[in-house]
């Protein structure tokens, strides 16, 4: 819905070349993950990742995706860092859009860098204080 | 019908099923015991005073912690087991859990030709925790079924098809009840945490 939200015309995330949304991981460049993941999901998660092919990014959009959010349960991944390689984190429940075009200007710098070094950044670490 | 024309009607036609009744605010509540659910859906869906036709909602309460656990010291009205104050007056307080069973299988049903509403209530042991299924009458029960036997361990009799919806099938024991406790993660990949 969040994502919606930004593809529309309001603040259209078309004139950031991400316009074409494919529901296939084959033809997509990066991999927005919006919403919670649930530990039943995980696993198809990992595996659409590894459908993509090369080179490909990963978004995490929403704070579920991120962190876990304010799911704290049986049910909720914490974090869609522990299973795939994210590349960029929009935290917010629900983002604002102006974050997520933020955060869309941000995987452009990202790939501008790794084309002109010739280099990927590696994931970062969690930092200490999500570790338990 | 309204509540008590309704909870008449069923205590009519079972008396013996019925062990109690109670209604709130225009909602009425039929305590039955568990062998006779059948026949009082199979009324409450056929008869044409009734023509329940639509289950609403199929859902249990697992009682184990009822009253024991203490309020919150945020938001004191949403606590649990919070009675009321006693300067509201209540002519028709809740009764309190049906019994001493740990469980409850609450069903809703509403009539679409006659605009009224019935809630029952089936005690369940946690010895033995089996319900008759009512899938046969109603296909919506088919997946509320699941979704009871997934989150509490409550087995229905004669269900076409008895498993988890909502947790994945390795998963190891029922998420809602009070004994399980909520952080238990058991992920299929990743770590725990």
């Amino acid at each position: 819905m969040e994502y919606m939200a930004t593809a529309c015309s309001h603040y259209d995330v078309d004139r950031f070349g991400a316009g074409l949304p494919r529901f296939s991981p084959r033809q997509a460049d990066v991999l927005f993950v919006v919403g919670t993941i649930s530990h039943k999901m995980a696993p198809v998660l990992k595996r659409i990742y590894e459908q993509m092919a090369d080179p490909k990014w990963v978004v995490a959009f929403g704070v579920c995706t991120c962190t876990g959010g304010f799911y704290d349960n049986y049910a909720t991944v914490m974090g869609i860092d522990t299973i795939i390689p994210v590349d960029v984190y929009i935290p917010g429940c629900p983002p604002r859009p102006e974050m997520v075009l933020d955060g869309l200007m941000k995987l452009q710098n990202k790939i501008q860098h790794q084309r002109t070094t010739g280099e990927r950044a590696a994931p970062e670490p969690r930092p200490e204080i999500l570790e338990r | 019908m309204n509540t008590t024309s309704l909870i008449e009607a069923v205590r009519k036609h079972f008396p013996q099923a019925v062990s109690a009744s109670h209604t709130f605010r225009g909602d009425a509540t039929v305590i039955l015991r568990p062998e006779f659910l059948l026949e009082v859906a199979r009324f409450l869906k056929e008869d044409s005073g009734m023509r329940m036709s639509y289950l609403m909602d199929l859902t249990a309460v697992d009682y184990s912690a009822f009253g024991k656990r203490p309020t919150p010291a945020f938001f004191a009205s949403s606590g649990v087991a919070v009675s009321p104050s006693s300067e509201i007056p209540d002519e028709n307080p809740w009764p309190g859990p049906p019994g001493e069973a740990r469980f409850a299988v609450v069903y809703h049903f509403f009539s679409v030709a006659h605009k009224h509403r019935l809630r029952l209530v089936i005690p369940v042991n946690e010895a033995a925790p089996e319900v008759d299924s009512l899938a046969s009458l109603w296909p919506a029960a088919n997946w509320l079924e699941r979704e009871v036997w997934d989150m509490f361990g409550i087995r229905f009799r004669g269900h076409p098809g008895l498993k988890r919806i909502l947790m994945y099938e390795g998963f190891e024991g029922h998420p809602l009840r009070n004994d399980y406790p909520v952080k238990k993660r058991q992920p299929l990949i990743g770590p725990v945490n």
